[in-house]
């Protein structure tokens, strides 16, 4: 295992990835840093008390939704992807080093990597708070903190599934696409569902005999263990926003990043073992 | 002479098509051994198996004598490198570090060889510039010098000089001989450019259509070739009939050129060709290709001989 991690971690650091990293980090941040001034422009600039709040940073952070999955779809392509793509897994493989070590080492780094462009971002939140040319009530809360933990599990679910999708999808241009199109198709998936789960349970209707206002069950409601489900993965979906209510739901994302990565990387692993590598 | 390497019924199936079909094999230690074969014959598959890239449908293999079924084929593993198709080698990294990559996924602690390995492949005044800017041979060299890292005792090349330069084949062929003389390392390699295999290997095995034809050593293949003299005239039409009256083996080439295999004087062809009123050009002596004896093997297997 540790020659898997070191040969990793060797690729990461001396090929540039680390540093395109950064420099897309940094980009990233302040591109979400800008977008939030110009949407709370008013509120901040204009407004007095002129004042940076947490809220400020709470929203730059919600910009992370959007920003960590495309930034670690990009990565795991350009990280385990090229491995695949150029055969260089093979190097590895016909040297012995165990299948399932070279899966586990790959996904460490791309986690890593992930986890590593959202401190960089969210320091720099931080910072631009604190030093911005205005007062700034900025502070570490745990309001922020919940946030925080929820976005980066988010990314830690997202950065399994996309190292599942580069490991088996020899193209790496496919994988990414199949990896970015699952950005709009969660975020639809959860209209639909939100939809869903608000069918009324009733509905009335006019009697036409007695012209009287009567109820009747309503097919379209789902109920029972599947409303529960449904419940569960529209609550815990990052397009749900049902996370920035309280920091008492960073439980429940917990366990849905924890099932999303389980589950992804159990299937990896599986596969991995029995795929034929050209 | 031990093996480095044996493959016992060796059969690998993709769905319904039998792409190596009990292919058994012993490749002997220090030995330059050359798998000569068309285009699907199986050799790509039979190596991608026995480098851990693809398992077998059914058959063994042993590696140093650890049979593929035991857990320890993992470490003995690291006895083995390998080319197949084209170098594996990350275009963003220089020579020096694609080595070091390499010494890292064997678990070496020691990076102090690499130069004497680049030496070896002459890519040591490569700097810092990256494999993606190499040239064709110059990515088979560092490709090479990727498989040899940790000494391996067999190198397992597939096709290692396809589209090089006449230059980059003699290079390639040098560095291989070197290799195997200097590190003794066993050495696996099919080529199409059977010549060329014939100038370094010690040992054949024949492939068609996933089995092994026939396996024998440079020195006995030597002696199976058959000598031939070669023809020049003016018409091969015209001299076939009196050759054929006189039960000489022979193969037309084209309209001028013809390879007779009996032992026969010059003198003699010379008469039965003013016989059939053809006139004799030049007569040189043409041994047998390497190629010429892998197409009549692959023309009795398939019964045209």
């Amino acid at each position: 295992m540790i020659r898997a991690l070191k040969s990793s971690f060797f690729r990461f650091f001396s090929t540039g990835l680390f540093v395109k990293l950064l420099i897309i980090s940094v980009v990233l941040g302040a591109f979400a840093i800008l977008q939030t001034c110009a949407s709370e422009y008013y509120m901040y600039f204009v407004s007095r008390p002129r004042y940076l709040t947490n809220e400020f940073v709470i929203f730059c952070i919600l910009k992370l939704v959007y920003t960590m999955p495309f930034a670690t779809a990009v990565f795991s392509m350009m990280f385990t992807g090229n491995d695949v793509a150029f055969r260089t897994i093979n190097n590895k493989i016909t040297t012995g080093v165990s299948r399932v070590n070279i899966y586990i080492a790959d996904l460490t780094v791309t986690v890593f990597a992930s986890l590593l462009s959202l401190f960089v971002m969210t320091g720099l939140f931080f910072l631009f708070g604190r030093l911005a040319p205005v007062k700034s009530a900025v502070t570490f809360s745990k309001y922020i903190a919940g946030i925080f933990v929820q976005v980066l599990l988010i990314t830690v679910a997202f950065a399994s599934v996309y190292t599942l999708l580069q490991f088996f999808i020899s193209t790496k241009l496919l994988a990414l696409i199949i990896s970015l199109i699952m950005i709009p198709c969660l975020m639809f998936g959860n209209m639909y569902i939100e939809v869903c789960l608000q069918e009324p349970y009733r509905e009335s209707y006019k009697d036409e005999e007695t012209g009287e206002l009567c109820w009747k069950l309503n097919d379209e409601y789902i109920g029972g263990t599947p409303r529960k489900i449904l419940t569960f993965i529209y609550e815990t979906s990052p397009y749900s926003y049902k996370f920035i209510e309280n920091e008492e739901h960073v439980p429940q994302e917990a366990i849905a990043a924890g099932i999303v990565f389980v589950l992804s990387s159990a299937a990896g692993i599986t596969s991995i073992t029995k795929k034929e590598y050209q | 002479m031990d093996n480095v390497l044996s493959t016992k019924d060796l059969c690998k199936k993709y769905g319904r098509a039998d792409v190596l079909k009990n292919v058994t094999l012993d490749i002997p230690s220090g030995s330059i051994f050359g798998l000569v074969g068309r285009n699907g014959a199986g050799k790509t598959t039979l190596m991608r198996v026995i480098t851990g890239l693809a398992n077998p449908t059914s058959g063994s293999y042993s590696l140093g004598g650890i049979p593929n079924t035991d857990h320890k084929i993992l470490s003995v593993r690291r006895r083995m490198g390998s080319i197949i198709e084209s170098p594996a080698i990350y275009k963003n990294l220089s020579a020096y570090d694609n080595v070091k990559l390499q010494y890292i996924n064997l678990g070496m602690t020691s990076f102090d060889t690499i130069p004497e390995l680049l030496e070896l492949v002459e890519l040591s005044d490569t700097g810092k510039k990256k494999a993606g800017k190499f040239s064709l041979g110059m990515r088979q060299r560092l490709g090479i010098a990727v498989a040899l890292c940790g000494k391996p005792d067999i190198l397992v090349l597939d096709e290692p000089i396809n589209g090089l330069d006449p230059q980059g084949i003699i290079q390639m062929r040098e560095i291989l001989l070197r290799i195997n003389h200097e590190k003794h390392t066993t050495i696996l390699i099919s080529s199409h450019i059977l010549e060329e295999l014939s100038k370094l290997a010690t040992h054949y095995a024949f492939i068609e259509k996933g089995e092994i034809l026939q396996t024998l050593s440079s020195s006995e293949l030597m002696s199976k070739v058959r000598k031939a003299s070669r023809l020049k005239v003016s018409s091969t039409e015209l001299l076939c009939p009196v050759f054929d009256r006189e039960k000489i083996e022979y193969k037309v080439e084209d309209d001028e050129n013809m390879d007779i295999f009996s032992d026969i004087t010059a003198s003699r062809i010379i008469g039965l060709a003013n016989e059939a009123g053809v006139e004799v050009t030049s007569i040189t002596e043409n041994n047998e290709s390497l190629e010429g004896y892998f197409m009549n093997l692959v023309a009795k297997k398939d019964g045209i001989s």
